[in-house]
């Protein structure tokens, strides 16, 4: 009987699966970079492999943004990526509101502000640098 | 004897009228769904019947002692004597155990299922007689009896599933996936899962019919959460197992590159993972009447490789949406039906079901709700769903709150089955009460500390 | 003797006359068909859908908005009645899971901890129903709510676990539900714009919630393909078109302008100059507050 008991516990200890959930240290990484009071508010999750064609940002999402708030988009690229991680917002118009890459200086923000005025659906566009391949998070905040 | 009898009716208002809970405060209204306090009513009613039990019998022989020894030379029938005090009990406890129910069960608003109360009740009551006089039998004096009760008494109480979790007592006398086997002998672990699993079953609204086809409230919900826990949890589990064959697999020396040397040697990575894969497809397949992997013979060290794994993926997937199609449908004929006729069902619903018993017997917040052992995955949750899975022909142990029990190859319900064993085991105990074992043992143990 | 056959008769009496039969089938009304009707036309490709549910305002920017404007906090707009006992269809379990969702957004924003608990329990026991429970952390939730400097991280598992519910349901063939939290979270959200205007009439909260209409259609759009289900879709894409209705004279219009932007701290700051202008009256927004508390009220009531 004994020996039934020891089995059974040596087996337990290795045995059971457990079924939690681990939310991605990336997103946790990125949230943090947000600030201290930065209040998280949604994260998009970004992979992508190498581009065909480099016009158009590939990853779309809409989402609504509301005025007299202000947001914070913070983007943060993983250990493995090649490309660095960049933002376009455009408004229902398709007209371009603001991108976190500046095409002149060739400088890429690692966040940018969005003090926000006029209330509507934007289209929310990510993308790496030179279309390479790469992986990351963009965070959505509110700030104050 | 005015006071055995008044004993047990005294018993049953206290306790019924003090549990008798209404949550919300600004209502007068008693709401049987929302008292919390059933389970423990049941749990506390067995354990009346137990204490009335063991304490009328208890000096039931001893008493007689001095007569014994008077009519020893008349050679009078010990079955006799001992058949007349058992009718006694029998009889005084039924009453006893009639009276209660009658009182304590309507103040709490359980309603119908008096038999089942009785019964379970009468049993406790019958196997603590039983008990009794064989401590009664085998003593020497009324202390020591006295001190014995609650000796017996405490471990019933701890070992009846009701105050300690069966899954959270220390690890040498717990089981993974059976009640201990320590608490098979209390009779109140039987006659408690018999009442808890009866009033959670078989109560009007449990039994209450939701489909032209006859299903009842609680065959749908136990398909809806068989259906669930294979999706969510079992498919998980047998894509994560395969996940670590093929892992295993593409690990193996063997199999990179095609080295003869190697294959010679034949030296196998252990796959760890491959008998619970063949296991668990054996028995979903069997159980819930889907088609079996069509491959599933070759889930062995030698036969298993990635065209296997890719089939297999094919298959869980299939499964999961099967799997998620059944769940969805029944679902969705509860809603339709509930939808039809809520006003009446809601009536009854609050009459008939406790919300505590619900808890109680699925175990919701269990963290770790599949388990794995012995190369078999162990369902953790929602215990009054679960079938157990046939197993031999004399083994009946199964985990606790299950709503059927497999013996001699049948599939037998809990109730019926608990109840028997408890009388059978009463029966047995009336045995070792003519065979005098109990005393034996006593007076041999006595005579070992003489011997010192 | 004597005593062995009365207590015989006694069982055989029980037996017969307390034994449980199976309710008589003639008091019930059974539905004619099994099938459950979806109009398929109409059903969104899952794409739109995702794309919908992430447009949904968070309650935790309504929130937000009500501490800019300082706003105390009241529990008086936590739905409190809800029990999540008493939740009988999986209509009734989606949408309180949706409200709660809200309410738990809202306290979290004001960090009142304490009354979170209660909310949260309920969120369990109703995600548990519907099978949806695996993907609540609520052991992490609870922690962090107990530990205050942790704001982010709790909101950020709170949203996070009712994203993974809400695509858990649309890929599971279960996209009604789905969109039935959606519209849980949105109606509490607009429930508790729509109280505290009444108190603390300020034009930035009014213009958020006559900004509404902007998505109001694409709320419409996702519960649209069940409208025909049972009756509780019946009477929900009814309450949805009537708020639809009292938006209808509301207007928005929009101001030119181009960005202004500031780099700051290795960051960019955008300045939006364009604006978006909300013309109503005080009878249209008192008329979107009343039919919201009705609607939430008769929705949260189902007792």
């Amino acid at each position: 009987m004994k020996k039934i008991f020891i089995t059974l516990t040596i087996l337990l200890a290795f045995g059971f699966l457990s079924f939690g959930q681990v939310s991605d240290p990336l997103i946790s990484k990125c949230a943090i970079n947000a600030g201290a009071s930065a209040k998280y508010l949604k994260d998009f999750r970004i992979q992508l492999g190498k581009a065909t064609s480099q016009n158009e940002l590939r990853y779309k999402a809409n989402m609504s943004l509301w005025k007299n708030t202000k947001y914070r988009f913070t983007m943060c690229n993983a250990e493995n990526s090649k490309g660095q991680l960049i933002l376009t917002i455009k408004d229902e118009a398709n007209k371009l509101i603001l991108s976190s890459f500046d095409k002149k200086t060739g400088k890429i923000f690692s966040f940018v502000d969005f003090e926000c005025q006029k209330s509507g659906i934007y289209q929310i566009s990510y993308d790496f640098t030179n279309g390479q391949q790469g992986s990351g998070v963009g965070v959505v905040s509110m700030i104050k | 004897m005015l006071l055995t009898l008044l004993e047990a009716p005294i018993l049953g208002f206290v306790l019924s009228f003090i549990i008798r809970y209404i949550p919300d405060p600004d209502s007068n209204i008693y709401i049987f769904s929302e008292n919390e306090n059933i389970p423990i009513y049941i749990f506390m009613s067995l354990i009346v019947a137990l204490f009335l039990g063991l304490t009328i019998s208890a000096e039931e022989i001893f008493r007689d002692r001095k007569i014994l020894k008077r009519e020893h030379f008349l050679n009078l029938s010990r079955n006799s004597y001992l058949l007349s005090k058992v009718a006694i009990l029998i009889f005084i406890s039924a009453i006893q155990t009639l009276l209660f129910v009658l009182i304590a069960n309507p103040i709490l608003g359980i309603k119908g299922m008096y038999f089942h109360y009785w019964l379970a009740l009468f049993t406790t009551a019958f196997c603590a007689n039983m008990l009794g006089l064989n401590i009664s039998a085998s003593f020497n004096s009324a202390i020591t009896i006295y001190i014995v009760i609650p000796l017996l008494i405490i471990p019933m109480m701890v070992l009846s599933g009701a105050m300690f979790s069966f899954d959270k007592l220390n690890r040498e006398i717990g089981n993974v996936d059976k009640v201990p086997m320590i608490a098979e002998f209390m009779p109140t672990r039987w006659t408690y899962e018999a009442l808890i699993v009866s009033q959670f079953k078989d109560n009007k609204y449990s039994q209450t019919q939701f489909t032209k086809e006859g299903e009842t409230y609680y065959d749908l919900e136990k398909r809806r959460s068989e259906a669930e826990f294979n999706k969510v949890y079992r498919i998980k589990a047998l894509r994560d197992a395969l996940e670590t064959t093929l892992f295993e697999f593409r690990s193996n020396p063997k199999n990179i590159g095609n080295n003869e040397d190697l294959l010679i040697k034949k030296s196998i990575h252990k796959f760890t993972k491959l008998q619970l894969l063949k296991n668990e497809l054996e028995k979903m397949s069997a159980i819930f009447h889907v088609p079996l992997f069509n491959y599933i013979s070759d889930l062995t060290p030698y036969e298993f490789n990635p065209g296997v794994a890719d089939s297999l993926t094919k298959y869980l997937d299939r499964m999961d949406k099967t799997f998620s199609r059944i769940s969805n449908t029944t679902s969705d004929r509860k809603d339709i039906f509930y939808n039809m006729n809520d006003l009446k069902l809601k009536q009854i619903e609050d009459a008939y079901y406790n919300y505590k018993l619900l808890e109680l017997v699925t175990k919701p917040y269990e963290r770790k709700k599949i388990l794995v052992y012995n190369n078999s995955l162990v369902q953790n949750t929602d215990p009054i769903y679960l079938d157990p899975y046939k197993r031999g022909f004399l083994n009946f142990r199964t985990h606790f709150y299950s709503p059927s029990k497999y013996i001699f190859g049948m599939k037998t319900d809990t109730f019926v089955f608990n109840i028997s064993i408890v009388l059978l085991g009463s029966v047995f105990l009336y045995l070792a009460l003519y065979f005098e074992l109990l005393g034996k043992s006593v007076r041999f143990f006595e005579n070992l500390k003489f011997r010192k | 003797m004597k005593g062995r056959v009365f207590l015989i008769l006694i069982i055989v009496f029980f037996g017969f006359s307390c034994r449980n039969s199976k309710s008589k089938t003639s008091e019930f009304v059974f539905p004619q068909s099994d099938s459950v009707p979806v109009s398929e036309a109409e059903k969104l490709s899952p794409e739109a859908i995702a794309d919908i549910s992430k447009n949904i305002s968070s309650p935790v920017e309504i929130a937000n908005l009500l501490q800019t404007l300082q706003v105390p906090f009241s529990q008086n707009y936590i739905a409190e009645s809800i029990d999540a006992n008493r939740q009988s269809t999986s209509f009734d379990k989606a949408l309180k899971l949706g409200i709660l969702g809200a309410d738990l957004g809202y306290l979290n924003m004001y960090e009142k901890t304490g009354s979170s608990l209660d909310v949260l329990s309920s969120i369990r026991k109703i995600a548990e129903d519907i099978k949806v429970g695996q993907f609540f952390d609520f052991e992490s939730i609870k922690r962090l709510s107990k530990n205050r400097s942790n704001l982010d991280s709790l909101l950020f598992i709170s949203i996070d676990s009712y994203n993974k519910i809400d695509s858990y349901l649309r890929s599971n063939d279960r996209g009604q539900l789905s969109a039935l939290m959606i519209i849980g979270v949105w109606i509490e959200g607009q429930y508790l714009a729509t109280q505290v205007v009444s108190q603390f009439p300020d034009k930035r909260l009014s213009d958020r919630i006559g900004e509404q209409k902007i998505i109001l259609n694409d709320l419409l759009l996702l519960i649209s393909p069940y409208c025909k289900r049972d009756p509780e879709f019946i009477s929900l894409c009814k309450d949805m078109q009537n708020i639809k209705d009292k938006y209808r004279d509301i207007r928005i219009t929009y101001t030119q302008g181009d960005p202004v932007s500031v780099e700051k701290d290795g960051g960019l700051t955008i300045k939006q100059t364009e604006t978006s202008v909300v013309t109503m009256s005080k009878e249209q927004l008192n008329g979107v507050i009343e039919i919201t508390k009705n609607i939430r009220d008769r929705l949260i009531s189902n007792n």
